[in-house]
């Protein structure tokens, strides 16, 4: 076998496992990418709810905008870590979803936007 | 969790391997094309460990961490290296050849082999959570100040647990949260995979130098399989880190000795700088290191113990400005408490030293890889090729009672292999790493020997 044939066989026996087992893997479908509606799941009945204002990718920014949620009357509300590495301001352990949607339709009254999401602590 | 985030951290890794790679054409010198491909894993732990060492000195000096910083010092290297290989009139690589038609083959197959298994890594890392205990508890945290206060906030890096731990691993991960765009802490163990394909690919790369593709190549998916080491391997803590710069600067300090060329002693010492700002286990290892080469380069000793002294003086330069940081932000030192006092716990020298050997003796963490390692020193005895028996037999043996020394000398540790309550498993990974990388040198020592046995013996 010439240098080049050598070379070439070698490559192939390097790169064909290298090649057929991400293609068989793609077969089974495309990754996934988890976007930002996976750090907070869902509220559950009868779970404890976090009503949360926003998040933030600066601890700063959102101690900004607690206290400007505080201001509102919101009392109790925190600056959290979320599971993606981001900053919570959350009013969290509000004992159901009706009541936490009352907190919703309140904050909306001040322009506010919260989001309900399942409190992972209660 | 990001394509971006991702992208972001194959763009810092090409940072690291570009620095590393420019810094050994200053050094060395590319020959031909494939020789770069061969060592581009050493050339990567050069970059980490360069930029790396460059940055946290950096931040000590209180300049504030980000993108920009890293392009900066990691094209700084580029940019000195050029110009320094061009005035040393370091050549353009050209094609090269191929090797011989059976390593080519092993090699094939290893590279199949290991690719896969990188490739499933990746697969499993990914979407990986924060689970280990020192890594959420203050490797990460630390990554987080680093991120977002720009540097070396003294409140967290004194209160944190593992204060006084060097910190070029938050550096790293802190540089790799600005690459990703977000402190985003499950894609951060993509950045360890990195480090992990980096170390493989040196150890076959630059081992492939004296070792015969179908006695390296076995070491190496062993390397993959044991218990400790391959699927733990991007688990965000330092403890593998310190161990690739360990064994990169004894690889490199034994092909030294073996072949006093002063570009391998020269980034041996850039791996050492790295391994005293990883953990503080690095300036002990360090140590360890230096004895047991001092005692290898013994009969030329007016020729190899300037050099290693001038490599000693620098690593001790590099090493003491973040214990001064330390010190003079008031965290309790790094040393033990009754670091040389023989007399005091008296009792517990010989259950920590049992305990090291239990450690180092248990294929729950390492699989076969010191039986086999010792097996190959005798064998390699037997072949009187003692250099190589000397350096690593000095060096698994100055490792294991260091790790026994750090149990005996720190009274507050239990004698226990639990992880929570007695560093020594993570300790001993550098013994265990070091036994797979020393196996292979030494059984093909023993190997052209008995390939050639009219050569001379060796001088002990």
């Amino acid at each position: 076998m010439t240098p080049r044939g050598r070379l070439l066989a070698a490559t192939a026996v390097a790169s064909v496992p290298l090649l057929v087992y991400p293609l068989a893997v793609l077969v089974q479908g495309l990754p996934r990418f988890p976007g930002e509606g996976d750090c907070g799941p869902p509220p559950e009945e009868g779970r404890p709810v976090n009503v949360v204002f926003d998040r933030f990718d600066s601890p700063v920014e959102a101690e900004k905008e607690r206290e400007r949620v505080l201001a509102f009357g919101f009392v109790g509300t925190n600056v959290e870590p979320d599971d993606c590495g981001r900053w919570l301001v959350v009013l969290g352990n509000v004992p159901s979803v009706e009541v936490a949607r009352e907190v919703a339709e309140e904050a909306r009254s001040v322009d506010l936007d919260p989001a309900l999401e399942l409190d992972p602590d209660g | 969790m990001t394509l971006r985030a991702i992208a972001g951290l194959v763009a810092l890794n090409a940072v690291f391997l570009a620095s590393g790679a420019a810094i050994l054409w200053l050094v060395r010198g590319w020959r031909t094309w494939a020789e770069l491909a061969r060592l581009g894993g050493l050339a990567y732990l050069v970059g980490v460990a360069c930029t790396g060492t460059c940055l946290v000195l950096l931040l000590i000096a209180g300049a504030p961490l980000s993108a920009w910083l890293v392009l900066a010092v990691a094209g700084a290297f580029v940019l000195a290296a050029a110009l320094g290989g061009r005035r040393l009139g370091r050549p353009r690589p050209t094609l090269g050849t191929v090797p011989e038609t059976m390593n080519v083959f092993v090699t094939a197959v290893g590279i199949a082999f290991t690719g896969v298994f990188f490739e499933a890594l990746f697969r499993a890392t990914r979407l990986s959570g924060l689970y280990s205990w020192d890594a959420w508890a203050f490797w990460v945290p630390k990554a987080k100040a680093i991120y977002f206060y720009g540097g070396l906030d003294e409140q967290f890096f004194t209160t944190l647990p593992g204060a006084p731990y060097p910190p070029l691993v938050p550096v790293v991960d802190a540089a790799a949260f600005h690459f990703m765009g977000g402190p985003d802490v499950v894609t951060l163990r993509l950045q360890f995979w990195f480090l992990a394909l980096g170390f493989t690919w040196f150890l076959a790369g630059v081992l492939c130098e004296r070792v015969p593709a179908w006695i390296l190549w076995p070491f190496v998916v062993l390397m993959l399989v044991a218990p400790r080491f391959g699927a733990r391997f991007a688990v965000p803590e330092a403890d593998f880190l310190l161990g690739f710069f360990f064994v990169a600067a004894a690889v490199l300090v034994y092909f030294w000795l073996q072949e006093p060329e002063r570009w391998r002693l020269l980034i041996a010492g850039v791996a050492l700088c790295g391994l005293v700002l990883t953990k503080r286990e690095g300036v002990l290892l360090a140590v360890l290191l230096l004895l047991a080469t001092l005692a290898a380069s013994a009969p030329r000793r007016r020729q190899a113990w300037p050099a290693l002294g001038v490599t000693a003086v620098v690593v001790a330069v590099v090493a003491v400005p973040w214990r001064i940081w330390y010190v003079v932000h008031g965290v309790p030192g790094e040393g033990p408490p009754s670091a040389f006092s023989i007399r005091e716990n008296a009792d517990r020298a010989w259950p920590s030293l049992r305990l090291a050997l239990e450690v180092l003796f248990d294929s729950g963490y390492w699989s076969v890889i010191v039986p086999v390692a010792i097996g190959a020193l005798v064998v390699a005895s037997l072949a009187r090729r003692w250099t190589p028996v000397l350096f690593f037999g000095v060096l698994i043996a100055l490792v294991t009672l260091g790790g026994g020394w750090i149990t005996w000398a720190i009274p507050d540790l239990p004698i226990t292999q639990e992880f929570g309550g007695n560093p020594i498993v993570r300790y001993m990974g550098a013994a265990g790493l070091v036994s797979l990388a020393a196996a292979p040198l030494l059984l093909a020592e023993a190997w052209s020997r008995a390939a050639a046995p009219s050569a001379p013996d060796e001088a002990a």
